[in-house]
């Protein structure tokens, strides 16, 4: 099924266009009749997609951090980095070095093995993500029949090296804020993947492919279009569980610095510190890049009369768009409590991607085989009326508490008075 | 598919290699000084008063008790509905009964104040 | 051979998990040790071909039921530093593990295990079963109808997607009544759980 190339003929390749060369190498989902696919080529050419992934994301995360620097120093009123090289671009590569050079101090107390084993594997689950994002119309490493739920099994071991950092730590504040950490991304594992059914029960596939092929331009069939239009509430959920699940603010309570000073990694120096922050922008990367192909429709472009410019570019752009909105949630919210964060997912998130869900399910059915625009429209009066009825329920429940902190605070603060006054008896 | 997943294996194994290499450049390049002190728990700056691997509260187990049962329900919803668009309405009304029920679990957890954070 | 390769590797992660579990001298080690297990299980799922339930086992098993197991380490008070478990049953406990263990293999042994001939998407057991010209004759005959890039992403597509298709078929005719029995068990199993921890 792939394109194997072997070595001397790829970087042959190479040499005469890199667009073709990637484009032939990922090609592993339009194969060429007659491809021949020997094991050592096989291995070859994963070995080459594998650590061209690893360079782009590498980069990638590089420049993430110092756009989020940026970005955040302006919203704040800053200039944000601006003395390493022009704009401060060369920044990351100080920070990297910097990394690099700063002594790793291992705690005696710590469990080493796992201390030190915990800092190695919070990046691979990190990276093992992009395997089945799609870059272009055939750039998609690994299609696997079954991507986003790929994508989702592989983010939910993230959690097993930040509980071995925590406990490998041999600190309270590190394992008190692992255990934080870990039932934080627990409970946002779930409204995140129930967010996503929707759009699965209408494009009818788990291929990463196959999502974006049911997303066309504008003009096309049914459902035709990003399925952000037909499932807003699944979005809008999707992007809070995911920041919630990376651990970004206004969720970043495991690092949570006036509470329980820096959280699982509070005993990690140098570069074993880099690592989780490497970790940390990568899964940002990727999230981006998977809600830009659930719901923005991946590489394709909003409307057919756009389809000049390249897939990448749109992917690009609508990845970082995604990521942008994340800095600027980060820039705008303050930080949770968490016993707002547990309620807000389990209470709040959940039963809404349920209700979201079976309205999903019963207007499938109602308008399947029906014309695009009244899909569309169909499924907005259903997302105005659920929105409507959250905005009737959330009023009606700050009413109910109000009242009730009426009736309820006067006996309490009796109590209080009471208990006061007989203390200075 | 066999490609796809060898695919995996070798990303897995490079995924690996990044995190290595950069302990193994730092071994190189940081300097090594260690020292009692220095070396000691920071926690939170002062001396470290007891054993950090307490006891913890039952809250997590209940918390992750319901994580596993609706990962469980999440993990039936998928193939029904990747395969929804072949299925009768019935198939919805079959899912609403599933959900149902494992919704009087999460209505019975919260009247029980198992998902309150105390 | 590839094939062997691979499930060599996968089965060996697996029981070198296990035995770390059983070896290790502390319970937070044989936790993460039998999550190291559950990876390689879900490896050989996916070298059977079996795509959808190995990302399940990672996304039920790695990611759900070793925190499970790890919190329920973590309620526990005082087993948390390095002890030896009590070995007084040890030589009880290889008696009745051997037993299943030999068991098993007799069972597997002797079953008449049915192979089904592979669909058209290409399960990785064809894809990789002997050597790789076999795979990539069975890969060409799978695309065979294929003219067009994007038509051929969209069949390969759809093939690819039928195992999990005919699983969410399965589920909502034949074993209807089985599925909605799970919702009950685990409503009970959430009951139970909530009752035995509040008192």
């Amino acid at each position: 099924m792939l394109h194997a190339l072997p070595l001397a003929e790829s970087l042959a390749e190479t040499t005469t266009s890199l667009s073709g060369w990637l484009t032939g190498l990922f090609s592993g989902t339009a194969p060429e009749p007659g491809a021949s696919s020997s094991a050592a080529g096989i291995i070859v050419a994963s070995v080459l997609k594998a650590t061209v992934i690893v360079l782009i994301v590498q980069i990638g995360m590089l420049y993430a951090t110092w756009g989020e620097r940026k970005i955040i120093g302006r919203m704040q009123d800053r200039l944000g980095p601006n003395r390493v090289g022009l704009f401060g671009l060369a920044q990351p590569f100080a920070d990297m070095i910097k990394m690099l050079t700063k002594e790793d101090i291992t705690p005696t107390a710590a469990h080493k093995w796992v201390y030190n084993l915990g800092a190695i594997l919070v990046v691979p689950p990190a990276i093992i993500g992009f395997a089945v994002v799609a870059l272009d119309r055939n750039l998609i490493a690994a299609d696997l029949s079954i991507g986003a739920l790929f994508f989702f099994a592989i983010g939910s071991t993230a959690v097993m090296p930040i509980f071995m950092a925590g406990w490998g730590s041999r600190n309270k504040y590190a394992l008190l804020g692992a255990m934080r950490a870990v039932a934080q991304v627990v409970s946002y594992e779930i409204p995140q993947v129930l967010s996503i059914v929707g759009v699965l029960l209408l494009a009818g596939t788990l291929s990463m492919n196959g999502l974006i092929h049911s997303q066309g331009p504008i003009g096309d069939a049914f459902p035709g279009v990003w399925f952000i239009l037909l499932q807003p509430i699944g979005f809008v959920i999707f992007l809070l569980a995911t920041t919630a699940e990376i651990e970004r603010t206004p969720f970043d309570i495991p690092e949570a610095e006036s509470e329980i000073i820096a959280g699982y990694h509070t005993e990690y120096a140098g570069i074993k510190f880099g690592l989780f922050y490497l970790a940390l922008y990568f899964v940002t990367i990727s999230a981006s890049a998977v809600g830009a192909i659930l719901f923005l429709g991946g590489w394709q472009p909003p409307f057919a009369f756009l389809a000049g410019i390249p897939g990448w570019i749109w992917m690009t752009a609508k990845t970082l768009a995604l990521v942008f909105v994340f800095m600027w949630l980060r820039g705008t919210l303050p930080r949770l409590r968490v016993d707002q964060l547990m309620a807000f997912a389990w209470k709040v998130l959940v039963p809404i991607s349920l209700v979201n869900l079976m309205v999903t399910g019963l207007l499938a059915k109602l308008v399947a085989g029906r014309a695009p625009l009244m899909v569309f429209g169909a499924f907005t009066v259903a997302n105005v009326a659920m929105v409507a009825l959250l905005i009737w329920l959330v009023a009606g429940w700050r009413r109910f508490n109000a009242a009730r902190q009426i009736t309820f605070e006067r006996p309490a603060v009796q109590a209080v008075g009471a208990a006061l006054r007989r203390g200075a008896a | 598919m066999g490609e796809n997943w060898a695919f995996v294996a070798i990303l897995t194994v490079i995924a690996l290699t990044i995190p290595i290499l950069g302990i193994l450049a730092a071994m190189v390049l940081a300097p090594k000084r260690p020292g009692t002190i220095k070396n000691s728990t920071y926690e939170c700056g002062l001396e470290t008063v007891g054993d950090a691997w307490v006891q913890f509260k039952v809250q997590y187990y209940l918390y992750a008790l319901i994580f596993v049962l609706f990962d469980v329900e999440t993990v039936f919803l998928y193939p029904w509905a990747v395969a929804y668009q072949s299925l009768p309405l019935l198939a919805l009304f079959e899912m609403i009964i599933f959900l149902l029920i494992l919704g009087i679990g999460l209505v019975y957890a919260w009247r029980k104040g198992a998902l309150e954070w105390i | 051979m590839m094939e062997m390769l691979a499930f060599g590797l996968v089965a060996g992660v697996a029981v070198g998990g296990a035995i770390g579990v059983v070896a290790a001298r502390n319970v937070f080690v044989s936790a993460l040790w039998l999550v190291l297990s559950f990876i390689g299980v879900a490896g050989i799922y996916a070298i059977l071909g079996a795509d959808f339930l190995a990302a399940t086992q990672v996304l039920i098993y790695v990611g759900a039921i070793s925190v499970l197991i790890l919190f329920a380490v973590m309620l526990t008070h005082h087993v948390m530093g390095d002890e030896r478990s009590n070995n007084r049953q040890a030589f009880l406990a290889f008696i009745v593990s051997s037993s299943v263990v030999a068991a098993l293999g007799v069972l597997a042994y002797r079953t008449d295990w049915p192979i089904r001939p592979a669909d058209a998407g290409g399960s990785v057991v064809t894809a990789m079963r002997g050597d790789l010209a076999g795979s990539s004759a069975a890969s060409t005959a799978a695309q065979t109808g294929a003219s067009t890039a994007l038509t051929s992403t969209v069949d390969l597509a759809l093939n690819q997607d039928s195992n999990v298709v005919r699983l969410g078929q399965a589920l909502m005719t034949e074993h209807l009544l089985s599925f909605e029995i799970i919702s009950l068990v685990l409503l009970v199993a959430l009951i139970g759980a909530i009752v035995i921890a509040r008192d």
